[in-house]
């Protein structure tokens, strides 16, 4: 299309909810839809304060809500967002990444892909490039 | 170059979002990123004098423009609400600007992204 200027907004959505409260992670789900629907992105998604507890892997869902590993394992296959988790963030609420369970002798982190393990840092760096931030 | 206004909306005591906000809002300018922090609801108790309270976090609060921190605005009507008088130490460090409605629409106005804690 030469000549034709498309304008695609870019979002970059912050989550500082746990995965148990209320319905945030059905909008913030839908919301993503929402977004490549309409013809724009998501440059990626900070979990960041309680937020942190979606990259959990040992969270367990009761029945009747959202598995929270599972729908961002699709978002993951479908848009290829980085899903980036802070990890001093996620340490300090017990939820250790591959570093910190090494430290502490453990065999196991909590936090697995889709997630990845970084910070504050990478969210600022990529937020240069944000048209909109949207926090849930 | 992108502004973010960060909005401190509940009190240290209960949660950790005071504190999580703050090292969002620190870590911000470190990337280039222009800040403004706007004290509001029950955040507003973040500003009170720590020597009435147990609470060490109005000092940590005091970094602020060390950081690049130069925009620091208080919901007036908070204040009042909550019968808050922010601790003096505060006030002069981080020079406090009060906001009405007004002021702080047009604070939300001015700004390309918020983030609320």
């Amino acid at each position: 299309m030469r000549g034709v200027f498309v304008f695609m907004a870019k979002y970059s959505i912050v989550i500082t909810s746990t995965p148990d409260s209320g319905d945030a992670l059905a909008r913030v789900l839908r919301f993503i839809d929402g977004v490549y629907d309409n013809g724009d992105e998501v440059s990626n998604v900070f979990f960041f304060h309680q937020g942190v507890h979606h990259a959990n892997r040992f969270f367990v869902p009761m029945g009747n809500s959202i598995n929270a590993l599972a729908s961002w394992t699709s978002v993951k296959t479908k848009y290829a967002i980085p899903l980036i988790v802070c990890t001093t963030a996620a340490n300090k609420r017990g939820i250790l990444d591959d570093e910190e369970a090494k430290s502490l002798g453990e065999t196991q982190s909590h936090i697995a892909p889709p997630f990845n393990q970084s910070g504050l840092g990478e969210f600022f760096t990529l937020l240069h490039d944000c048209d909109h931030v949207v926090q849930f | 170059m992108s502004k973010l206004l960060i909005r401190f909306s509940q009190s240290p005591f209960g949660n950790a979002l005071a504190q999580d906000g703050l090292d969002f809002a620190l870590a911000a300018t470190n990337y280039g990123h222009e800040v403004a922090v706007l004290f509001e609801g029950d955040g507003v108790f973040q500003l009170m004098d720590s020597k009435n309270h147990p609470s060490t976090f109005a000092k940590r609060l005091s970094v602020m423009p060390m950081f690049d921190i130069e925009e620091c605005y208080v919901c007036m009507k908070s204040l009042e609400n909550l019968n808050v008088s922010p601790s003096e130490k505060l006030l002069q460090s981080l020079e406090l600007q009060q906001l009405d409605t007004l002021g702080k629409l047009d604070l939300f106005e001015s700004v390309t992204h918020t983030v609320t804690f």
